[in-house]
């Protein structure tokens, strides 16, 4: 099989070029917020879908999460008779970590992929054509409030899969490692500190742009009939997977050099 | 009055339009016949400013659109309305909202105004009593009229149509062809682009031929059946220019027994 010679300089320029829109795009979308109340009922649709919407799936995320690491924190801590202190594992771990990352992964998943596929459709059926031939400027509709929706609602998420991941863990310790739910909470709200929470709701909201964005990105690029919206909404789970675990890096890099 | 002088765009690496121009009148429908992607589609959406010409002028009512920001444009594009080839209903939406959208998204009307309005256009189109469905319940047919309800509503004084009659039975080709005819009587300036020739009889003022993003022909249907140009010649007479079976197997199937 003969396969075609790769252009290097063609995929490069190709990613510069997908930088640069990606940025313009999301620049569109900030200005469009000096009209959101022109918007202001699609917003809302948008934070209830977003929200509301995923409300179930963050609450048995953070519920598993918070389970599973009062069982795997137990066993390393039993060593040291140091059970007792299985919550503090939790509470920063999640807090710092966990809450914020997996609920954003399963946001990407379900609302990401959402907007991806409903823009391409879109795109693919010339809604958007049909947008812009009713003089409407399909940024600020489409994408501002996704984006609104997505930066405001994560956090919020992101707080009440910690919430629920504290309480997942409490329930294995008071049932399964007998621990004292007093010292469970005390120590679960001893080990946390201003910077954590701070982290906590920074890194969601970060997330949240990248999870509307890279959705309304690639749902506005979509090429091709139904085999473009699959491709697109492919691309948009996987891009903001990438996106949030490095962005997670970076942003716990960046907040440690300010201790 | 629509103005289009000397138009080139090249989209990638295709020359989809080569040196087009026209013009049509005020209350004038221009149909633009053509084959599948001979540039039809292309012309409305440089009417509508959705493609930037790479060279030449487009005019709209005096006012030159090739160079306009997207927020003039936006004010240019509320005279005209387009009816789109797949009707691009706005699928979220019941039909009341699509028809209604340009006068809701604009905020200068009331409700009540709005909605008699919407009733009116539904009406016009004979769908009053669809008006509260989704489009996803509504067939082809509907959904053209609820797009050309749409168009109505919007008080364009300018309607494009892409391909308004493709894929529709004969009865809803004859009654898009009718609602066509009517609003050319209420003066509507009107653009369509079909390869149907029935349809372009039925409302043509004047008739506009491209090929592979070239003008062939202008002028009347009488005209353009008695042109000698061989692309319109191709286009009126397939059978006698190469549609037959031997352009579909050019090489003769050989069976061995």
């Amino acid at each position: 099989m003969i396969s075609r010679p790769v252009h290097v300089k063609d995929k490069l320029i190709s990613y510069f070029l997908a930088v640069q829109e990606f940025t313009l795009l999301s620049a569109q979308a900030i200005a469009g917020l000096a009209r959101f109340q022109r918007h202001f009922r699609d917003m809302l649709v948008q934070i209830d879908r977003v929200g509301v919407g995923s409300l179930f799936i963050v609450v048995l995320t953070g519920m598993f999460t918070g389970m599973v690491l009062a069982l795997q924190g137990a066993i390393q801590l039993e060593p040291y008779g140091a059970t007792i202190y299985v919550s503090r594992l939790i509470s920063t771990s999640v807090v710092r970590e966990l809450g914020p990352v997996l609920a954003a992964l399963m946001i990407a998943g379900r609302v990401g992929t959402g907007i991806a596929s409903e823009i391409s459709s879109m795109k693919v059926t010339e809604q958007i054509d049909a947008l812009l031939a009713e003089g409407t400027d399909p940024v600020p509709k489409l994408v501002t409030t996704r984006l609104v929706a997505c930066v405001l609602m994560i956090p919020v998420l992101t707080i009440i899969t910690d919430g629920i991941a504290m309480f997942g863990g409490w329930l294995v310790a008071r049932l399964y490692l007998s621990i004292d739910s007093y010292f469970y909470w005390t120590w679960a709200f001893e080990a946390l500190r201003l910077r954590d929470l701070v982290v906590g709701l920074v890194k969601p909201t970060v997330f949240g742009f990248i999870i509307a964005m890279v959705g309304c990105y690639v749902g506005f690029r979509t090429k091709g009939g139904t085999v473009g919206v699959g491709v697109s909404t492919t691309q948009s789970m996987v891009s903001s997977s990438i996106l949030i675990l490095g962005s997670d890096f970076l942003l716990t890099k960046l907040f440690m050099a300010f201790p | 009055m629509i103005v289009l002088n000397g138009v080139d765009l090249t989209l990638g690496d295709r020359q989809v339009l080569n040196n087009v121009s026209f013009h049509v009148k005020p209350g004038e429908t221009m149909v633009i016949l053509g084959g599948s992607g001979s540039g039809k589609t292309t012309i409305l959406r440089v009417i509508l400013g959705l493609y930037r010409p790479d060279g030449g002028l487009v005019r709209i009512d005096g006012q030159e659109i090739t160079h306009l920001r997207n927020k003039s444009l936006s004010r240019i594009r509320q005279r005209m309305a387009m009816v789109f080839q797949s009707a691009a209903l706005f699928d979220s939406l019941t039909v009341r909202e699509n028809v209604g959208y340009r006068l809701w998204e604009n905020q200068q009307l009331s409700d009540d105004e709005i909605n008699r309005i919407v009733q009116e256009s539904l009406r016009f189109v004979g769908l009053h009593d669809i008006i509260d469905r989704m489009p996803a319940e509504l067939s082809g047919g509907m959904k053209k009229r609820v797009g050309i309800a749409r168009a109505l509503a919007s008080g364009a004084t300018v309607l494009l149509y892409d391909e308004p009659t493709a894929g529709l039975d004969p009865i809803n080709t004859c009654l898009i062809s009718r609602l066509i005819r009517r609003l050319k009587e209420k003066g509507v300036t009107q653009v369509v682009v079909t390869h149907d020739l029935n349809t372009a009889g039925q409302v043509a003022d004047r008739i506009m031929m491209i090929d592979h993003g070239h003008m062939v022909f202008e002028g009347t249907l009488d005209g353009l059946q008695r042109s000698t140009h061989a692309a319109v010649r191709a286009f009126l007479d397939p059978g006698a220019f190469g549609c037959d079976d031997d352009t579909l197997f050019p090489q003769p199937i050989e069976r061995v027994e």
